[in-house]
Order: C-alpha cells, then sequence, then structure tokens
C-alpha cells in the first residue's frame, strides 16, 4: 500500500514536467527569455522578456508573482498626539514576494473588477484577498504595503507595458518586458498571460523563471548561515588586518 | 561603466564605488573624532536598500577595519591611554549586558520604540548642545582664564565625587590622576545607553571622556578608537553567529574606503586645534539629532515599515 503511494508520487512526478512542457509548446504558447536566472557576484536584477501569441482580443496581461509569504510590518502612528513612530505591527498572512503587471490597456477596460478579482489582476485583487475585519487595520493599510513594495521594485504595475501585433495568421502576438529586480528572494516565479474578449479574461499561458544563486553567492550565502561563528570570526579577522595593512601603508 | 555588486547575505545589489566613498566618508570621521560613524552610515545603507539587520551588523565589521586603522594612526603618535581604554572597556561589557536586560524589559512593556527614540534625540541634542556651547565659549578664550586660576570657591558636586573615590591610580597619557571606579562606571554607564539605543557609543564616549574624566581631546579621540574595535568586533562576531546578518561583501567594500579615510582623518585631526575638533563634532551631532527630530515631527509618506530598523 505504502510502496505503491510512492511509485504513484514518483511516476506523477516524471510526468508533470511533460504535461507541463506540451502546454508551454501549444498553439498558445508563452515564451520567455531567459527562463534560467543566476545570481552571480555582479548580478544586478535581470530583465525577463515575455512573448506570447493568442487568439486575436482586445487586451492582453502580462503577470508574474512569486509565491505568497507572510509578512510582518511596523505600523506608524502618532504616539502623545506628538511624534510619528512605531506604535503597532500590521500581519498579512499571505502576500506575493513579487507582483509585476504589465498590460496592454488600463485594467478597467478590460473586465469588471469581479473578474479581475478572480484572475488576481491587479492591485485591488490582491487587496480584496486580505480579510476586511483584521482588527490591526491590515487592509486599510494595503495601500502603503504596495507602496513599500513598489519602493523595493517587487511590485510594480504598468499600462502599456505589452505590445500587441496582429500576426499572419490572424492570431494576436503580444511582447512585454519586466525588471527582476536584486532584491528578488531566490526561487521559482510564475508569468501568466491572459487575453481579454468581452470582458471576460482567459489564461493564454505560463511560464516558470528560476532564479538561483551561483557558486561564489551561494558559498558565502551558506558560509553564513550554517558556519556563522567560524564566518565572524573570519570577518574580523580580515577587518582587522585590513585596518593594520592601511596603518603599515600610510607609515612614513 | 556601472560596477554593480551583489551582497549574498544582504541579497540586494548596490553601486561598487558608492560604498568604497560611503566608507571612505566614515573612515574619515572616524579618525578625526573617534566615533565609529555608524549612527551615520547604517541610515544611509538602510537608504539604499540594505536590510536594517544586515546593515547595522555589517557596519559593525567595517568599523572594525576603521578603528584598527585609526587606532594605529593614533597610538603612532602617542595618543592612545591603553589603561584607561581597558577599564572603560570592561564596564562598557558589564553595562551592555545590562542594558540589553533593560531593552528586553521595555520590549516587554510595549514602550521600547518610544523610549529608544526619546533617549536618542535627548541624547545627541544635549551632547551637541553643550559641546557646542563649551567650544564656542573656549574658542572667544573665556576658558582660557578659567584654566589659569581653578575655582576653588566652590567646587561641584561632581567634583567632590569623585575626588573622594578611593583606589586611585595614574595615567600618564592623560595626564590625570583618578580612582580606577571612575572609567569603570562611566564606561558601563555608556554601555547601558549603547545598548538601549542599538549604537556603538562612541558620540557618547568622546564627550564623557572630554567632560567627565577631563582627558586631552587628542588622547580622547585615539582611546575611543581602541575601545571601539573591541566592541565592535564582539558585536560583529555575535551578530554573524546568533543572526546571520554580517555581509562580509558589503562590510569588506565599505572598508576599502574606511581604512584610508581613517588614516586621513587621524592626520587631518593632528593638525586642528582642540576646540575646533570639538565645535566640528557638535555640529554633526546636532545635525544627526535635527534629522531625527524632523522624522519624528513630519508625517511620514508611508505608514507601514519593515520590521527590524530602528
Amino acid at each position: 500500500m505504502f510502496r505503491r503511494r510512492i511509485s504513484t508520487t514518483i511516476v506523477l512526478s516524471l510526468l508533470l514536467p511533460i504535461a507541463a512542457a506540451r502546454a508551454g509548446n501549444g498553439p498558445e504558447s508563452v515564451q520567455i527569455e531567459p527562463e534560467n536566472v543566476v545570481i552571480g557576484i555582479f548580478y544586478s536584477g535581470q530583465t525577463i522578456r515575455v512573448k506570447a501569441s493568442a487568439p486575436a482580443s482586445q487586451g492582453v496581461v502580462i503577470r508574474v508573482t512569486g509565491p505568497d509569504e507572510p509578512l510582518l510590518l511596523k505600523k506608524k502612528g502618532k504616539k502623545y498626539g506628538l511624534v510619528w513612530m512605531n506604535v503597532g505591527e500590521v500581519h498579512y498572512e499571505a502576500v506575493p514576494t513579487l507582483y509585476l503587471l504589465r498590460s496592454s490597456r488600463k485594467l478597467d477596460d478590460l473586465a469588471t473588477p469581479e473578474t479581475l478579482s478572480r484572475l488576481k489582476l491587479g492591485f485591488d485583487a490582491l487587496r480584496d484577498r486580505v480579510p476586511a475585519d483584521s482588527e490591526d487595520g491590515a487592509r486599510e493599510l494595503f495601500g502603503d504595503l504596495v507602496k513599500l513594495k513598489e519602493r523595493d521594485g517587487l511590485f510594480s504595475s504598468e499600462v502599456g507595458g505589452v505590445e500587441l501585433d496582429s500576426l499572419e495568421s490572424g492570431r494576436l502576438g503580444a511582447r512585454g518586458e519586466v525588471f527582476l529586480p536584486a532584491k528578488t528572494p531566490v526561487g521559482e516565479y510564475t508569468v501568466d498571460v491572459f487575453r481579454f474578449q468581452g470582458g471576460e479574461g482567459l489564461l493564454v499561458g505560463s511560464a516558470t523563471i528560476h532564479l538561483k544563486r551561483g557558486v561564489v553567492v551561494s558559498s558565502i550565502a551558506s558560509l553564513a548561515e550554517n558556519y556563522g561563528l567560524l564566518y565572524g570570526c573570519l570577518a574580523v579577522a580580515v577587518a582587522v588586518l585590513a585596518g593594520l595593512g592601511t596603518g603599515f601603508i600610510f607609515r612614513r | 561603466m556601472e560596477l554593480d555588486i551583489y551582497l549574498p547575505v544582504a541579497g540586494n545589489s548596490v553601486n561598487v564605488l558608492l560604498l568604497v566613498g560611503l566608507g571612505g566618508l566614515v573612515g574619515l570621521l572616524s579618525g578625526l573624532f573617534g566615533v565609529g560613524g555608524g549612527f551615520l552610515l547604517t541610515p544611509l545603507l538602510i537608504m539604499i536598500g540594505i536590510p536594517p539587520t544586515v546593515a547595522a551588523a555589517s557596519d559593525s565589521n567595517q568599523i572594525v577595519a576603521a578603528s584598527t586603522s585609526g587606532t594605529f594612526a593614533h597610538a603612532r603618535g602617542g595618543t592612545v591611554d591603553f589603561k584607561m581604554g581597558i577599564l572603560m572597556l570592561v564596564g562598557g561589557l558589564i553595562g551592555g549586558t545590562l542594558g540589553v536586560r533593560i531593552i528586553q524589559y521595555l520590549r516587554a512593556m510595549g514602550e521600547a520604540d518610544f523610549v529608544i527614540t526619546v533617549t536618542y534625540v535627548v541624547m545627541l541634542g544635549s551632547i551637541g548642545g553643550y559641546m557646542f556651547h563649551d567650544s564656542i565659549r573656549e574658542l572667544r578664550g573665556a576658558a582660557i582664564e578659567q584654566a589659569l586660576e581653578p575655582p576653588p570657591r566652590r567646587r561641584s558636586i561632581y567634583a567632590r565625587l569623585v575626588s573622594a573615590l578611593p583606589w586611585k591610580i595614574d595615567f600618564k597619557k592623560s595626564a590625570i590622576r583618578l580612582s580606577l571606579l571612575m572609567p569603570l562606571l562611566l564606561g558601563g554607564m555608556v554601555g547601558v545607553l549603547a545598548a538601549i539605543m542599538g549604537v556603538g557609543g562612541g558620540f557618547i564616549m568622546v564627550p564623557v571622556m572630554v567632560y567627565l574624566l577631563r582627558m586631552p581631546m587628542h588622547v580622547v579621540v585615539g582611546t575611543s578608537l581602541f575601545q571601539i574595535l573591541f566592541t565592535c568586533a564582539n558585536v560583529t562576531v555575535m551578530q554573524a553567529w546568533m543572526n546571520h546578518t554580517v555581509d562580509f561583501i558589503l562590510a569588506l567594500l565599505l572598508l576599502f574606503g574606511s581604512v584610508v579615510g581613517a588614516q586621513i582623518g587621524a592626520r587631518i585631526g593632528k593638525r586642528l586645534k582642540a576646540d575646533q575638533l570639538k565645535i566640528l563634532m557638535s555640529v554633526i551631532v546636532l545635525v544627526v539629532m535635527v534629522k531625527m527630530l524632523l522624522g519624528l515631527l513630519i508625517a511620514p509618506e508611508i505608514m507601514l515599515s519593515h520590521t527590524g530598523g530602528h
């Protein structure tokens, strides 16, 4: 029984990538360039080009999202009616680590708020997922969360960020670019392309960006994470040597 | 050419020249005034996108280099009072531990942020204000007369207390004779405050040595740097071990600038008079205080912030 469950899991996990590849290569495919991004020591973010072809439609939206994470933030307020400072905490259960949106037209022109909310398109749709009755004011402050994430480049929404061409086959070619800021945490990010017709939105296809650390960056990060004491002592030793070295050089 | 580098622990990329330049600026202040400069550099690093905890921890790592370089330069010039430094360091370690306990207690009461901010502004304001006032007076020459004629008529309570303390020893480099309890107690006091405010404490230590221990300004700078070296080495190792927040690449780029800056600062310092040094230092402390005060009084643009900062 147990062994059968394991073998089913193995077979399924072997088949899944094949199924995903099929969907990607179908007539309504989405292509991204590059798919694999490696964080080297000179990495400073990466532009991802997205291309898709779809049946003729009124508009196209490209969305790049990362996995949801819980977020604990400090809330600012006036203390004793005098000074602005942290007055409490605000907790969000699930906020996407990355949320980049590019659309050929304004979202409101493409679909109703309900449709956009169902497809999780736009910051309003994200806000709708926050419970309205949270005591810490999480929903009211969602606009500030968006501003905070926008400042880091991890959230963005750009109307006109998707160019559309009519292809000879009568289909529509869509092109857009998103920039993964250097601050994007390592992980897998989903690129979804939607097309809109008559107020309805349909998923054209999806692709995945794999963001990984390169050898040098990953070695330093894992040394810091797993051998903290040794790493700290090394860091101090190098700093002392650098200080002494400069002292010697500057000695007249 | 854009020379960006990725910081593995901070998880962000920054411009190399910007970091070296910032390091140089802070190193200069360090060599000149005997402060670590964390109160200036940490907020600047946060501004360019470094997470607050990583900014503070990596800054400590960088200060180790700058203060080694600065101590070296001052020791060669004979302006480090090692005896005084070691005693204050011992006091500082005890005080720091006590301060961490106090802050835990305040956190539990939920008033920590308010207390930290108010302490910070009040300390900066009073230290900066007093130094500024005092150095202006000295520049005008009023203090010279006082120095020639020691005022024996009405000795302050502080002076009487100091002379009543037992175990007096000579501090040759500072040319003073004091009870060894003094540097221990004052070092402890600075340690408590530094731990509460989450800073190295150089900008409190320097005025304490000048006004409460009556040490000569040039010896103060070298001796303060000597202590900062040990305090920051301790902080760096603890942060790397417990919180994994030291970004060595970040620290390395900063220290490229700061070790050179510290040497230049120490050289400029030698050519300046004590009161000129004091007045410059007081202006910097007051500018930081005004910046903090404005931050408190002006409504923030974004009503949320990441956890971990001051």
